[in-house]
């Protein structure tokens, strides 16, 4: 099952940071492991309906973080990072109380992440 | 300047309509996302099939007569290319925009030409290679020039008649013609193509439905390309053929030409046919057609299409088939018996083997051959439509509209009556038995009807086609007719029958 991420172009971050925030933490979670190949810059623009330039500057700030590399011909590639630190079951239990809460109060999934979002870039 | 703002309104009111007609499809709001989709398409390949193989290549000989080349021949070289490219234009910018702000996208890794079909490419560049290939070996054909009756009288009153011939124009005035109709039809494949790739996702669909989507309209694409290059060889190896005829008329020359044009035509067009785009599509996580219904439709369109392409085959290896296209020699009529009769024997042929089939089916059913056979009557207007189509043919076959031909040799009334009874009798007799044969799947009372109405109908189409094509083949070519029964022929059976729906299983 391949991952998939997407584009709010309503949301307060520019498009850009979100594909970079959101290939970042699947990086991080484990969910694209080291050497998992990503879709070239056009296949993901033209996928999401932005402009090549709004991926291109995704992957080259994810290559400036050292989390993936760009080679000519072997396309964008993810490096291998350090393992992350234990994510303990105090904060796995919290967010599955916000998920649950907002599932109760008819909030949908995007929202849910664009409030995380915010208070990021807050 | 006339003929080019003709032609030009002639594809705006063309365009107009097709454009209407798949927004429409593609906007039906009763229907799933996907399944609209995959209609809207459907629509615009089979569209671009149609306006793209209307316009022959092969008629470009006919249409040059002098060595000069004029708009109008330009607009007939470039038509097939334009069309392709207007009609996938059309296709796809009449589906709606999508308007939501939030747009999904795998992270599997892809490039933007991964939904190319790599196979369908080779072989497209194959087919284009080979066409511009045949335009190289034509290049000698000299042509001929027209020839009006010439009726000669000497001083004792004896008389000669020269008769009329149509003129056959040069290979160097030709050639430009056929290239830019490969080529026109080349970059129209390439701008299409490359519109479907970079095109944004279609909005309601996920993002591998519209992978998938991408992969299929590439698919229907490719397809209609390949006929349409392989058409353009063919008709500059038709062309070389009439030449031979007509300076070698003893020799059998002009038959390599033929015929090599005519294989090469059925073997790419069985090729293509069997082509099928993908059909990978997510499926509903909770829910699973059931598999014998599944696996009865997947045999009766299997079934359709091994028999259809078997009896085309045979009917285009036919000696007298291949002998009746270019025989001028021969008197209107004078081949008729035989047309009939082969026409007779490819009907039976398509009945023979799908009733052979059946009887196979019915053998490998035995365990169920007591239970009753649900069945039932197709639509009557099916029924008195076929009837007005054979006894029109019948009357056509009788009283030939055709008194003003030279030397008209009418068919006697009791060998065409035989003839015609002996469709009738054959289809009537296979209606019987798709009635009375076992099946051997376990599906539904109405999957069955489904099953053995669609057998029936596919029936009665072909009969009736070959009793139409009997006055359009045997007396003199009748381009009506020809369609009346290449419409008869190819009718497919969803527009009369309803598709059953599959029984699903709950996935818990």
């Amino acid at each position: 099952m391949s991952q998939h991420i997407f584009v709010d172009l309503n949301a307060a971050l520019p498009p850009y940071a979100q594909i970079r925030t959101q290939i970042s933490s699947l990086i991080s979670l484990g969910e694209l492991p080291a050497g998992s190949k990503l879709p070239t810059v056009r296949a993901l623009a033209t996928d999401l309906g932005v402009a090549s330039g709004t991926v291109a500057r995704a992957y080259k700030e994810l290559e400036a973080d050292g989390l993936v590399t760009s080679r000519r011909r072997a396309g964008t590639v993810v490096n291998s990072v350090p393992a992350t630190e234990e994510i303990s079951d105090e904060l796995i239990e919290t967010v599955d109380k916000v998920w649950r809460l907002a599932h109760e109060q008819g909030i949908d999934e995007l929202t849910v992440k664009a409030l995380v979002q915010r208070r990021m870039t807050g | 300047m006339d003929q080019l703002s003709s032609a030009t309104f002639g594809i705006a009111i063309g365009a107009a309509l097709i454009y209407l007609w798949l927004r429409w499809v593609a906007q039906q709001d009763n229907r799933p996302a996907l399944t609209r989709a995959r209609s809207h398409s459907f629509w615009c390949a089979l569209i671009a099939f149609f306006v793209c193989t209307s316009g022959s290549a092969g008629d470009l000989k006919d249409t040059v007569i002098e060595s000069d080349i004029g708009v109008a021949e330009v607009i007939d070289a470039i038509n097939p290319g334009l069309w392709l490219l207007l009609i996938y234009l059309l296709g796809l910018y009449s589906w709606p925009k999508s308007v939501t702000a939030v747009r999904a996208a795998s992270l599997e890794p892809r490039s933007v030409f991964t939904p190319v079909p790599r196979a369908l490419s080779l072989i497209a560049v194959l087919v284009f290679l080979g066409s511009a290939t045949v335009l190289f070996f034509i290049r000698d054909v000299a042509g001929y020039r027209a020839q009006f009756a010439v009726e000669t009288f000497d001083s004792t009153g004896g008389g000669t008649i020269q008769s009329a011939q149509e003129g056959l124009a040069e290979a160097a005035t030709l050639i430009p013609l056929y290239a830019l109709n490969l080529a026109s039809l080349g970059l129209a494949l390439l701008i299409a193509a490359a519109l479907i790739l970079f095109r944004k996702p279609l909005g309601s669909l996920t993002p591998h439905d519209n992978q998938v989507i991408r992969a299929v309209w590439l698919n229907r694409l490719f397809r209609t390309a390949i006929l349409g290059f392989a058409a353009v060889g063919v008709a500059a190896l038709q062309y070389k053929s009439s030449w031979l005829l007509n300076i070698y008329p003893e020799a059998d020359t002009y038959r390599i030409w033929q015929n090599a044009g005519n294989f090469a035509m059925l073997l790419i067009f069985i090729l293509v046919a069997a082509w099928a785009p993908p059909a990978n599509f997510a499926k509903n996580s909770d829910k699973v057609p059931a598999s014998a219904f599944l696996r009865m439709r997947e045999n009766l369109f299997s079934l359709g299409f091994i028999t259809t392409a078997l009896s085309l085959l045979v009917l285009a290896l036919m000696p007298w088939s291949r002998q009746s296209e270019i025989s001028f020699e021969t008197r209107p009529g004078e081949d008729a018996p035989q047309v009939m009769m082969m026409l007779v024997g490819f009907a039976a042929l398509y009945l023979a083997l799908n009733a052979g089939y059946l009887g196979y089916l019915h053998h490998s059913s035995k365990v169920v051959h007591h239970q009753a056979r649900n069945t039932r009557n197709l639509p009557r207007y099916v029924y008195v439509l076929a009837g007005i189509l054979i006894i029109g043919s019948g009357y056509l076959l009788l009283n030939p509209p055709l008194k003003y031909f030279w030397g008209l040799v009418k068919v006697g009334p009791a060998f065409a009556l035989l003839m015609v009874l002996a469709v009738v009798v054959l289809t009537a007799g296979y209606i019987w038995w798709t009635r009375r044969a076992s099946l051997p799947w376990q599906v539904s009372a109405e999957q069955e009807i489904w099953y053995r109405r669609v057998l029936e109908f596919r029936a009665l189409r072909t009969g009736t086609a070959a009793i139409l094509m009997m006055p359009g083949w045997g007396y003199a070519p009748a381009p009506y007719l020809w369609a009346a029964a290449a419409i008869a022929f190819c009718c497919p059976a969803v527009i009369i029958l309803a598709r059953p729906v599959a029984k699903v299983r709950q996935l818990v």
